[in-house]
């Protein structure tokens, strides 16, 4: 579902996913080849949140309050996105929590269920685990499963989503 | 909402109990009597997803696969609230506890106890009869009886509970 929100209807790209079973209100931008899938919360009612292209927000994520995310970002299952920025070329872990006020560099991987604390600054290339979150430097086996998400898995599945009508109707023009 | 995606619809017993809030997608199989509560995804997109009888899956948990894999889900499962599911295999009357997280490749033996917040690791295999706890999980020995005793209860509970929701007209309408 996508919604206005006090004048302000969200921007999608028209070739970005939004899914029949998503919310997507308010201040939100959504960029090409991106992707937002069943149960997420796009809640831009308060202040404004800016996702970049080819990047994938997955089910039941909730991204709430300022927050610009870059691109070919993979935001797995059911993670809480409460912070200022994530770079681009970052995986987030199932279920992990992003406070207010933390900043993600580029190319990080933060692990399934862990906590980047309020104001946390993550520097790019980094690896953060458990709760609260550590920052370690990024092993180079994850670096190389880091890069562009123009091609893939992901990008396939959201052109045959779309293809299939399986999508959130606009609420007027898109971007 | 239950979606076809690719030609693949998904095949539920008459017998479940499907919330209407949840989004099952795909190449899914679910067995009698098991219930699958609000906010719940399971997405059969990538990968197959079969779920045994009178297994329960808590709201807001999701499920998906790993391309071109299936993952099974034996019988008399529970799944507890806001469960990531991401792995291959939960065993016959095994207990996924509230928050847990079970990453790609995992496999879970019968009758495990996988505590609440807990990391299943990439490919981790747990043995049958298990009590895991932790991020990352570790195992900690074999479950004890007071554990099979809340086990016990826990599984019909579920059953007539989705069972009080269908009296109520609640839920999709399974043929």
């Amino acid at each position: 579902m996508i919604r206005s929100f006090q004048g302000k209807t969200p921007r999608i790209h028209p070739d970005a996913f939004i899914s029949e079973a998503a919310y997507v209100i308010g201040a939100v931008e959504v960029g090409p080849g991106s992707g937002v899938w069943p149960g997420a919360v796009l809640r831009g009612d308060f202040q404004r949140i800016k996702i970049g292209a080819h990047t994938q927000v997955e089910d039941n994520v909730v991204v709430h309050g300022r927050v610009e995310i870059g691109d070919h970002v993979t935001i797995g299952h059911s993670v809480v996105i409460h912070c200022k920025r994530i770079g681009s070329f970052c995986l987030i872990g199932n279920n992990a929590t992003i406070l207010d006020d933390s900043e993600i560099g580029d190319y990080c991987v933060i692990g399934a269920n862990a906590l980047v604390s309020a104001r946390m600054q993550v520097p790019s290339e980094s690896f953060v685990v458990g709760v609260p979150g550590e920052i370690r430097p990024l092993p180079d086996n994850m670096r190389k499963r880091l890069g562009p998400r123009e091609t893939g898995p992901y990008a396939d599945l959201v052109r045959q989503y779309k293809a299939e009508g399986l999508v959130s109707e606009p609420v007027e023009e898109t971007l | 909402m239950i979606r076809s995606f690719e030609g693949k619809t998904p095949r539920i017993h008459p017998t479940a109990f499907v919330s209407e809030t949840a989004y099952i997608i795909g190449d899914v199989e679910i067995g009698e009597r098991a219930t699958i509560w609000p906010g719940v995804v399971v997405r059969g997109d990538i990968g197959r997803i079969v779920i045994g009888d009178e297994t329960h899956i808590e709201d807001n948990s999701v499920i998906h696969g790993s391309p071109n894999g299936v993952m099974t889900i034996g019988s008399n499962c529970t799944i507890g609230h806001l469960v990531v599911m991401h792995g291959d295999r939960l065993g016959d009357g095994s207990l996924l506890g509230n928050g847990a997280i079970v990453l790609d490749g995992a496999t879970i033996g019968e009758w495990c106890m996988i505590g609440a917040g807990s990391v299943v690791t990439p490919r981790m295999d747990v043995p049958d009869r298990s009590f895991v706890i932790g991020n990352p999980a570790r195992v900690q020995g074999e479950i004890q009886p007071h554990h099979e005793d809340r086990r016990r209860f826990g599984g019909p509970f579920n059953v007539d509970l989705g069972q009080r929701y269908v009296a109520q007209g609640l839920g999709e309408r399974l043929e």
